[in-house]
C-alpha cells in the first residue's frame, strides 16, 4: 500500500487534530476562496500568494505534515501541470500581449507564463489545504461537521441527516475499497497481469480484470450493509442522539477568531481595491 | 529446486505512523515436492510470507530464491513472470478475482497472460477445469451465476491452468461446506502426488495433521518452529500453548488408558478406525 494517500487520516496528536471539525471546515472554505481571489496588480497577487503559502506552511507544520509528504502528493500531477503549461503557452487566455519573448519562433507571452504559475500555485495550495484537513480530521468528524452546517436546511425539508449518512458511508468505504483494489490487483498479478507495462490492448484488459471484480464486490458490500442496517432497525428519519458530542473549547474560539480576522482582512483588501505601491 | 528464504524482513508503510513489521528475519527452506503447511495466529505474517514466494511483495531486506531466480530486497526481478508462473498463488476467497463472461475464458486468462496461444490456453483450461471437477456444461456459463463453491473451483482452475510447479493456497477451504472442503483437499493431495509442491496456509489443524508433510509455525512475523505434523502434535515439538486437534487429544487419552495405537493411525479419524478394523 502506498505510504500516504490523499485523504488519509494521520493519527498524530496535534493542535490541529484537537480543533473542532466545524472550525476546520469553515477555515478551509475561507482559505480556499481567498486562494482564488485576484487583486489589482501582479505584485500584490504575488505578495499575497507568498503570504498564503507561509500561512499554509505553518498550518502544515502544526499538523506535523512534512513538505516531502506534500511533494509526494503532487507527484502524480506533474504530467497534468506540464500539460497545463503547454496549453497555456500555446493558447494564451490573456489580454496582455504587449510583452513576450521569442522561443524558436513561438511567441511566449509573459502573461501566459504568469497565468500558468497562478494555476499551479493555486493547485499546490489547495492540495496542501486538503491534506491538512483530511490528515488531521477523522472522516466521521468531518461528516458531523458537514451535517451541522446542513441543519438549517432542514427548514426547507432538505434531508440533511440522510445526506450526511451517505457521505460518511462513502468516506468510510474508501479505505475498504482501496484495500479490495490492492487485493484484486495482487490476485490478477498472480495470474500474470502486468498493470504497468504492455501494449494498450493488454493494459485495457488488465484494467477490466480489476474493475469488474471491484464493482461486483462494491455492490455486494452495499447490499450487505443495507441489510445489516435494516436488520438493526435503522430509520433515516428518526431523531437520534450522538455517541460523540462535539464540544466547544477555548482553542476553537481562538481559531474562529483567526479565521474571521483572515476573512475580514481579505474583504477589506477587496473593498478598498488595495494594491502594493510598486 | 527448493524455495529458500534468507533473513527476509518485510515492513509495511515504512516511515509513516502506520509502519508495521510483518516479517522479522525469516529464514526457511520449503522443500520441492513437499506438502508444507504454514500455521499461526491471525496477523502472524503468514499471508505476507506467501506473497513473497511469487514476488508480489518484495523483502525490505534479505533475499529469497525461487526456481533458481534470486529476489533481492526491494528489487523486482526481471524474470518476474517466470516466478509467477512457477509459483501460483490462490488467495483467500479467490472467487473475487473472476471477471470474464464465461468460465472457460476466465480460466484461460492466466495461460494467455503467460504467452500461451489460444489453443494451448484452451487445452490447459479444459484440463484444469476437469481437475477441479467441473465438466463441459460449465464452460459457457457465467462465473457469476455459479454457487460459491463452484466459483472457488473456477478460480483455482484459473491458477492450475497456468501449470505452476508450486501451488500456494491461502485458506482454500475457508467458508466451504464440509463436502466441498473435502473435495478441495483431495484435489490438492492428488496434485501433490503428481509431483506438485503444495504450500497451504490454514487454521484447520485437522487438515495439517492429515495432509501436511512439513509444518512451519509463525508468530509475530517470525517462523518459530519448523517441524512435521507428527512431531508437532505427538512428539518432541508438541507444546502446551497450542490447542491440539480433538483427534490428537483422543489418541493421547486412549494411549494413556493403555490402548495401543500405531503411528499409521495417528493422522485422521478414518485411519484410526481403519487400523482397528484390520487388526
Amino acid at each position: 500500500m502506498p505510504a500516504m494517500t490523499l485523504g488519509r487520516y494521520m493519527p498524530y496528536d496535534s493542535l490541529m487534530h484537537r480543533l473542532d471539525p466545524r472550525i476546520k471546515l469553515f477555515a478551509m472554505v475561507t482559505i480556499m476562496v481567498s486562494i482564488f481571489l485576484r487583486f489589482g496588480s501582479v505584485w500584490t497577487d504575488l505578495a499575497l500568494y507568498g503570504l498564503m503559502f507561509v500561512f499554509i506552511f505553518i498550518l502544515m507544520r502544526i499538523t506535523k505534515i512534512k513538505l516531502s509528504q506534500l511533494y509526494r502528493q503532487l507527484k502524480p500531477l506533474w504530467f497534468m501541470l506540464l500539460f497545463l503549461l503547454f496549453i497555456n503557452l500555446l493558447l494564451p487566455n490573456t489580454q496582455d500581449i504587449s510583452t513576450y519573448f521569442d522561443a524558436w519562433g513561438v511567441k511566449i507571452y509573459y502573461a501566459a507564463l504568469l497565468q500558468t504559475f497562478y494555476i499551479v500555485f493555486r493547485l499546490v495550495l489547495m492540495i496542501a489545504l486538503t491534506l491538512i484537513i483530511t490528515a488531521s480530521t477523522r472522516p466521521l468528524d468531518l461528516t458531523y461537521a458537514i451535517e451541522w452546517y446542513l441543519i438549517p436546511w432542514k427548514i426547507i425539508r432538505f434531508p440533511s441527516h440522510e445526506v450526511a449518512m451517505t457521505m460518511s458511508i462513502a468516506l468510510r468505504f474508501i479505505p475498504t475499497l482501496l484495500e479490495e483494489t490492492y487485493r484484486i490487483m495482487k490476485a490478477q498479478a498472480s495470474r500474470g497481469v502486468d498493470f504497468v507495462h504492455g501494449k494498450l490492448k493488454e493494459k485495457l484488459r488488465a484494467i477490466v480484470s480489476l474493475i469488474v471484480p471491484l464493482f461486483i464486490s462494491a455492490f455486494q458490500r452495499s447490499e450487505e450493509l443495507a441489510n445489516a442496517m435494516e436488520a438493526r432497525g435503522y430509520d433515516p428519519s428518526a431523531t437520534r442522539t450522538r455517541y460523540r458530542e462535539l464540544t466547544w473549547h477555548r482553542r476553537d474560539f481562538f481559531a474562529l477568531l483567526m479565521v474571521l480576522v483572515y476573512l475580514g482582512g481579505f474583504i477589506y483588501l477587496l473593498t478598498t481595491g488595495f494594491t502594493l505601491p510598486l | 529446486m527448493p524455495i529458500k528464504l534468507h533473513h527476509v524482513f518485510h515492513v509495511y508503510s515504512q516511515k509513516t505512523p502506520f509502519q508495521f513489521e510483518a516479517l522479522h528475519d525469516v529464514s526457511v527452506v520449503i522443500e520441492e515436492h513437499s506438502f508444507t503447511a504454514i500455521i499461526g495466529h491471525t496477523g502472524s505474517g503468514k499471508s505476507t510470507l506467501i506473497q513473497h514466494l511469487n514476488a508480489l511483495l518484495l523483502p525490505t531486506s534479505g533475499s529469497l530464491e525461487v526456481n533458481e531466480i534470486v529476489i533481492q530486497a526491494n528489487q523486482l526481478p526481471k524474470a518476474v513472470k517466470k516466478i509467477r508462473q512457477y509459483a501460483g498463488v490462490v488467495f483467500q476467497f479467490p472467487e473475487a478475482q473472476l471477471f470474464e463472461e464465461h468460465v472457460i475464458e476466465d480460466v484461460m486468462f492466466g495461460p494467455l497472460n503467460f504467452g500461451k496461444t489460444k489453443i494451448e490456453a484452451k487445452q490447459a483450461a479444459q484440463l484444469a477445469l476437469q481437475q477441479v471437477g467441473l465438466d463441459e456444461s460449465f464452460y459457457d456459463r457465467s462465473p457469476f451465476e455459479l454457487s460459491g463453491g463452484e466459483r472457488r473451483r473456477v478460480a483455482i482452475a484459473g491458477i492450475l491452468a497456468m501449470q505452476p510447479k508450486v501451488l500456494i493456497l491461502d485458506e482454500p477451504t475457508a467458508g466451504l461446506d464440509p463436502v466441498g472442503a473435502a473435495m478441495m483437499m483431495s484435489l490438492f493431495t492428488q496434485l501433490h502426488q503428481q509431483g506438485m509442491t503444495i504450500i497451504i496456509v490454514t487454521h484447520d489443524m485437522e487438515l495439517v495433521l492429515k495432509f501436511a508433510s512439513h509444518v512451519k509455525v509463525m508468530e509475530h512475523g517470525k517462523v518459530i518452529k519448523q517441524s512435521t505434523p507428527k512431531d508437532l502434535f505427538y512428539g518432541k515439538d508438541a507444546s502446551k500453548d497450542f490447542i491440539k486437534p480433538p483427534l490428537v487429544q483422543l489418541i493421547k487419552a486412549l494411549r494413556k488408558k493403555g490402548k495401543t495405537i500405531s503411528s499409521t493411525q495417528e493422522r485422521s479419524l478414518t485411519d484410526l478406525v481403519q487400523g482397528w478394523k484390520v487388526s
